[in-house]
């Protein structure tokens, strides 16, 4: 039987939730022999095969132009869309900037900052541009499965990709349902 | 005899009562049905919507909160479809939508309501956006912290506030998603007419309402939970002493209690952990060349056995604080009684005795008077001034104040009177049927004029000035010291810092003082020997409060491992002297 392929990328995130997939341990061996990483923040490949993958796993919120191509690309190139933790799913931490505006932000980071002397607002047509609204992925493009949780736990994360090996879609509940 | 009614829940045949709502009948038959804007003990308002139920009556079907809905003979009601389940989500998904819930890293996660139904109805996300509404956290107060981005404007501590402690501060001002609960109208809550009673904090349901020394201090599957009795006044109120770790972290109301139902005021709830500045004794101290240094306790106590056994007994005096346990003043008064003491009284004076039959603190949510007679109940007995302030503010009892001061409760009264206007009050009594004459420690003759004219009809209600003043009453403690006379004096302080300067200045004369007592202040200059005991949280025994109800008080944490209990340094003492 061919490998399960999978992609995974982060967004806005501090990178909790793919720490607490790698807390998977020994686990992660045993999910190895029937599924095969692609893309991810811990390998070279840094955007999913073109040919498509069967689950796709996204951490973090939406908070600029360049998440949202991520997101858009993820959707385009999996079967099933997985959003993985609060930021992905609520859309948690980042979103307690959306009182304020982007350029309120960027003033506050950039310039503001009591540490900050002379500080400027980079502009370069490089850069992505933030949004006023942190989103969730939900909000972008439709997800399959929302597995929240600060960052969800390894159990938690292996119960969906078990689940999700046996054709299921997950429901969550008791121990696996947790927004902390 | 409430009529019975019978109803049809979930298919099932049920009773209840006519008169209960059909959340009542549905917890009565052990039927559960979610609610977060419900509880027990407050009035049911219907604001949170979970509680919803399909009724049929008189063959029109309707949706209607559960704990609203008066239950009528022979309705048909559901309370678990999946339609309502469907809906009771969406409802907690509004109530997420709304606000500003960030689980993550809330005091509330573990202990949330909101939170366990949300789980309860596997909300995995939010279908709807998000509002992020601006709302600006109130840390003006002393002990509480308002984050109003965690409201879910249930109004459980609005209710609170107003029937369980009858002040009415919080409020709700602003319409649609701008409604928010205020203070007053809309004040700092710090600077508010909140009273402290803290009943707020205890109710809310989510982490809108916080405990500032107990925040992220332990969640409710990390901490040890003891019932005991409040040592902080003569109410006696139940407790929860709440502990993590041999750490106290918080005081919190026991619903289940006789006396208070639940109800703190902030001497007894906020108080004793975040104001006590005092320095605890650790080890026995002795004083030598006018400093007190740390000792053993056999020293300690040899030299106090010494002294005392040593002196004649003309000189000898005992004085203990009536705050001390049941079982505490007994030993006391055997010890000293054994080794023929006769000076014997209380740190706070002598007490008069009460007569036998007197009301008790529930008769006075019927009173439709109160007579308040030389009693300030906003600074002393806070508890018995929520009764009061219920009956005058939710009940339109009438409040009339008999007193020189001005007390705190003078604004809320229709009369103040002067003592020697006291037959005014008597005459004002006329129209009530119930009046309840609640008098405190500066009552004088005008309490007599109350006896007499009204006999028969009033209650009376002492405000015993000493926690367990009604136990030093029964050990036969409540004689006049003679400061004068007592040269060699052993008192038994407890954790009580209420002495008189008057008091102190004699026994700095005095030429030994043995001070049993948690806190160095204010014996340092006083004191010959300090033994140091047990604090509030750390006792067993107990106490007998106004009403003359025996009331437990147990241990939520160990002392420090040099201090002993109090009936320990007695017993050591008696063995000692013989006595």
């Amino acid at each position: 039987m061919p490998k399960v392929k999978i992609a995974t990328d982060w967004l806005d995130i501090c990178a909790g939730c793919h720490m607490s997939l790698l807390d998977m341990d020994e686990r992660l061996v045993e999910l190895l022999e029937k599924i095969e990483i692609t893309s991810s923040p811990i390998t070279d490949l840094k955007h999913p095969p073109e040919e498509g993958v069967d689950v796709g796993i996204l951490s973090g919120s939406v908070a600029n132009t360049h998440q949202e191509e991520v997101v858009k690309e993820m959707r385009a190139r999996c079967k099933i869309l997985v959003a993985l933790g609060d930021c992905a799913v609520f859309p948690g931490i980042p979103a307690m900037r959306n009182v304020f505006s982007a350029e309120e932000v960027l003033r506050r980071g950039y310039v503001e900052t009591e540490s900050t002397v002379d500080g400027k607002i980079p502009r370069s047509e490089e850069l992505a541009k933030l949004f006023d609204q942190v989103k969730a992925v939900h909000e972008v493009v439709k997800v399959d499965v929302n597995l929240p949780g600060c960052p969800p736990s390894a159990d938690a994360i292996y119960y969906v990709l078990k689940e999700l090996l046996e054709g299921r879609i997950p429901v969550l509940s008791g121990e696996y349902l947790k927004y902390e | 005899m409430a009529e019975e009614i019978t109803l049809t829940i979930d298919g099932k045949e049920v009773k209840g009562e006519r008169g209960d709502t059909i959340l009542q009948v549905c917890q009565k038959n052990g039927i559960d049905v979610p609610t977060l804007c419900h509880f027990e003990g407050l009035s049911d308002i219907g604001s949170c919507r979970l509680c919803i139920a399909e009724i049929e009556e008189r063959g029109r079907t309707r949706i209607d909160t559960s704990c609203t809905t008066p239950a009528v003979e022979g309705m048909v009601v559901q309370v678990s479809t999946k339609q309502l389940n469907e809906m009771r989500r969406a409802i907690l998904e509004l109530l997420f939508s709304e606000g500003n819930h960030y689980c993550m890293y809330c005091v509330a996660s573990g202990d949330c309501e909101l939170q366990d139904m949300a789980y309860r109805f596997g909300i995995d996300y939010i279908r709807w956006p998000l509002l992020y509404p601006e709302r600006h956290i109130d840390a003006s107060h002393k002990y509480v912290v308002m984050d109003p981005n965690r409201c879910i404007l249930c109004r459980r501590c609005v209710r609170a506030c107003a029937e369980l402690v009858g002040n009415h501060t919080l409020g709700v001002g602003g319409r649609d998603s701008e409604a928010e609960i205020i203070a007053d109208l809309k004040l700092p809550w710090g600077e508010s007419s909140c009273v402290n009673a803290g009943a707020c904090l205890q109710v809310c349901p989510t982490g809108a309402i916080l405990d500032r020394r107990s925040a992220y201090k332990g969640k409710k599957d990390q901490v040890e939970r003891v019932k005991s009795t409040c040592l902080f006044c003569s109410v006696g109120c139940g407790t929860e002493l709440v502990s993590r770790d041999n750490y106290l972290i918080r005081v919190e109301g026991d619903w289940e209690a006789e006396p208070n139902k639940g109800i703190l005021c902030a001497a007894g709830r906020f108080e004793p952990l975040y104001d006590e500045e005092r320095t605890r004794v650790l080890r026995p101290l002795v004083k030598r060349d006018g400093r007190l240094e740390e000792t053993t306790w056999d020293e300690a106590l040899d030299l106090v056995a010494e002294k005392l056994g040593d002196s004649d007994k003309n000189a000898l005096g005992a004085l203990t604080s009536a705050r001390a346990t049941n079982e505490t003043l007994e030993l006391f008064a055997k010890l000293f009684r054994g080794i023929g003491v006769e000076n014997i009284g209380c740190l706070e004076g002598p007490i008069a005795e009460p007569p036998e039959k007197e009301i008790n603190l529930a008769e006075l949510d019927e009173a439709d008077m109160f007579i308040v007679v030389g009693e300030d109940l906003a600074e002393d007995h806070q508890v018995v001034g929520f009764f009061v302030k219920r009956g005058v503010n939710n009940r339109g009892a009438r409040l009339v104040i008999v007193d020189d001061k001005e007390t705190g409760f003078v604004p809320l009264a229709y009369r103040w009177l002067k003592p020697d206007e006291v037959e005014e009050a008597v005459r004002l009594c006329d129209a009530a049927a119930r009046p309840a004459v609640i008098y405190g420690a500066r009552a004088g003759e005008e309490l007599a004029v109350l006896r007499k004219e009204l006999a028969g009809k009033a209650g009376f209600f002492w405000m015993a000035p000493a926690t367990n003043s009604r136990g030093a009453l029964a050990a036969g403690l409540n004689g006049a010291f003679n400061a004068e006379a007592a040269q060699n004096v052993y008192v038994l302080a407890c954790d009580d810092g209420k002495v008189g300067d008057e008091l102190l200045a004699r026994l700095k004369k005095a030429n030994f003082v043995a001070v049993q007592s948690s806190y160095v202040e204010p014996w340092a200059e006083v004191a010959d020997v300090v033994l140091p005991t047990v604090i509030w949280a750390e006792k067993e025994g107990t106490i007998t409060n106004l009403e003359g109800r025996t009331l437990k008080v147990a241990k939520a944490v160990e002392p420090p491992a040099a201090v002993k209990g109090e009936a320990e340094v007695l017993k050591a003492l008696i063995g000692r002297l013989g006595s």
